[in-house]
């Protein structure tokens, strides 16, 4: 096992609530539900936990502390999120430091929310100043018109070809097929991806995350704890989180986690190509690609190649996105910042729901979030191993 | 159609009204640093290269090369529906930063560009590429220029007037929040009073 970053912290009793298109229930009580799983099958009482994390669009007008009023709950520590795509990994970093510590013995991380038709216009129209003055008034395509543009940038600079984003998206389609939560189990060919209706040029219907309603959630705490209490564990090796990284390239064409790629590997002791996985935040294909290059899968700009020569099946060379991504299990609100977290951990500890990667020892979990503009502001990566 | 067109409901911040005001005054106008000479899009109050709130509006070069293009074809606004696809495109200006822009019909999405800045019939300050100076309609928008409306009006804004004017700066189709008075406007403009003339056309309904 790599020797890592952190003093024995792991996570633990990963849970998802299965995600529906929209919901007339409240993002409180979708936490509220994760929550109780956690307990149930942790096996663990709600005063056991004395930190609580939470990332959510949808809480409004509450708080995140107003969560503790509404589950009853009193902790010693309490972090709110709102970094969407990269929630999870910040909320998994800070809860590692505050067990490190002994800010907190047990953190409960919850992400995810509601979603009513009507509220996702309200979430892209307001999500920030900056796209409401200078993305909204362009037809409001919303984040499908900004990531087509940094999809076409992609396209024009590096060759790369709508299939081989088509790649992407079907081989998920595939792994989602196995996983019992998936909102989208229909099979997807690549004839069916190329001739999909457009959404905005290069991105046709099935590059795009459907909003859905859902959440996701974990236990951070320390690998004593974890044992005391019988819970299968994975060990936090290494993590980095960059916001606004490279802001002077004209297009995002590179995320942040690339600025810190060196130190998050190094830290691990391991080589990128040694993982057994990864799980990329895929709210467009070409994210995931950029995510290949900035973790060192591949150099800057090669993951069209990186695509065409690896096969990201559960079985595949490169398993990727194993229980289907967002762009097959819905994005659950911010819980798409955890999908991939959640999954990691089932992988580590033989638990898979869906297809389970053969003697998966250490996977590679990435997130992506905060469209502003033109990009995506905040990265961060994670490194877990089987403990 | 019968009853007026769905006006997008988000209101703009007052940075973005004082890109409107130039799109009246047929300007193309972005905000230049004080002190550094950085030129921020979008607008804002703080440089975000030597950290000074001391920004000011200046006319620029109206030119660009197109970086990306696409075309929105789901807008989230029942608005914008009547007019899909809508050609959008990312520009790098001479000078340095980027921006969004609509593509005047028939033009390249792709190489150097002129640009102009334009009030859309939704009443937003929209960039177009492709056409720095025109006043055609494009992608199914009128867009209005200078030259469209009344500068230094003699004559104290009506109240229609001013709830029109209300209405396409901030872009919203309910009545609740058209709080723009006179002094706003000659504010805004240095002194100047604009009234606006809204005619709405066919391609807006
Ligand atoms: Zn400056």
């Amino acid at each position: 096992m790599p020797h890592g970053d952190y003093r024995d912290v792991v996570l633990t009793t990963p849970v998802s609530i299965p995600y529906e298109r929209f919901s007339e229930r409240s993002a409180q009580w979708w936490l509220g539900c994760a929550l109780k799983n956690l307990l149930v099958d942790a096996g663990i009482d709600k005063t056991d936990i004395d930190g609580l994390a939470a990332a959510s669009f949808s809480l409004a007008p509450d708080p995140v502390v107003a969560l503790t009023r509404q589950f009853g709950m009193s902790t010693r520590w309490l972090e709110s999120v709102a970094l969407g795509g990269a929630s999870g990994i910040v909320m998994l970093r800070r809860a590692a430091r505050a067990v490190e510590a002994g800010d907190a013995r047990i953190v409960a991380c919850l992400a995810g929310g509601t979603n009513r038709p009507g509220l996702f216009r309200d979430v892209v129209g307001q999500f920030s100043a900056a796209s409401r003055d200078a993305v909204y008034p362009y037809g409001s395509g919303g984040p499908n018109a900004s990531f087509a543009l940094i999809t076409d940038h992609y396209m024009r600079k590096y060759g790369a070809r709508r299939s081989d984003f088509g790649k992407i998206c079907v081989s998920q389609r595939d792994n989602a097929r196995r996983y019992p939560h998936a909102l989208m189990t229909k099979p997807l060919e690549l004839d069916d991806y190329l001739n999909a209706r457009m959404i905005a040029p290069p991105l046709g219907l099935y590059d795009c995350v459907m909003p859905c309603a859902g959440a996701e959630a974990f236990l951070v705490m320390d690998a004593e704890t974890a044992r005391n209490a019988g819970l299968p564990a994975v060990a936090l090796v290494a993590t980095c989180e960059r916001h606004n990284g490279f802001p002077d390239d004209p297009v995002q064409d590179r995320l942040g986690i690339a600025a810190d790629a060196d130190a998050f590997w190094g830290a691990a002791g391991i080589r990128p190509a040694e993982v057994d996985f990864v799980q990329t935040y895929d709210d467009y294909p070409v994210i995931s690609m950029l995510q290949f290059e900035a973790l060192g899968l591949c150099g800057q700009g090669e993951a069209t190649d990186f695509v065409r020569n690896h096969d990201f099946h559960i079985d595949g060379t490169m398993p990727h996105n194993t229980s289907g991504g967002q762009l097959s299990v819905g994005q659950a609100d911010a819980g798409g910042g955890s999908l991939g977290i959640v999954e990691a951990v089932r992988q580590l500890t033989g638990r898979a729901l869906g297809g389970q990667v053969r003697n998966a020892r250490i996977g590679v979990v990435s997130g992506f979030g905060m469209i502003a503009y033109d990009r995506g502001l905040s990265t961060a990566a994670a490194l877990l191993a089987r403990a | 159609m019968t009853g007026p067109a769905p006006l997008p409901p988000v209101t703009a911040g007052s940075l973005a009204f004082r890109l409107a005001v130039a799109a009246i005054e047929g300007r193309f106008v972005l905000q230049t640093c004080c002190c550094c000479g950085h030129r921020p899009y979008p607008p804002t109050e703080i440089c975000s290269v030597c950290l000074s709130g001391d920004l000011e509006w200046r006319d620029l070069e109206p030119e660009g090369e197109i970086l990306a293009g696409t075309a929105v074809h789901s807008p989230i606004e029942t608005y914008f529906h009547p007019y899909v696809p809508l050609p959008v495109v990312l520009v790098r200006l001479a000078g340095g930063g980027s921006l969004l822009a609509f593509v005047a019909p028939g033009r390249e999405v792709r190489g150097r560009t002129p640009i102009g800045l334009r009030l859309s019939a939704a009443g937003a300050a929209v960039f177009v590429a492709g056409d720095a100076h025109g006043t055609q309609p494009f992608g199914g928008l009128s867009v209005r220029h200078g030259s469209d409306h009344r500068l230094d009006s003699p004559d104290p804004v009506s109240a229609a007037e001013r709830l029109t004017a209300a209405l396409i700066f901030h872009g919203i189709a309910h009545t609740g929040r058209h709080e723009m008075d006179r002094s706003f406007v000659e504010a805004e403009t240095g002194g100047r009073t604009i009234s606006i003339r809204i005619e709405r056309t066919k391609a807006d309904l």
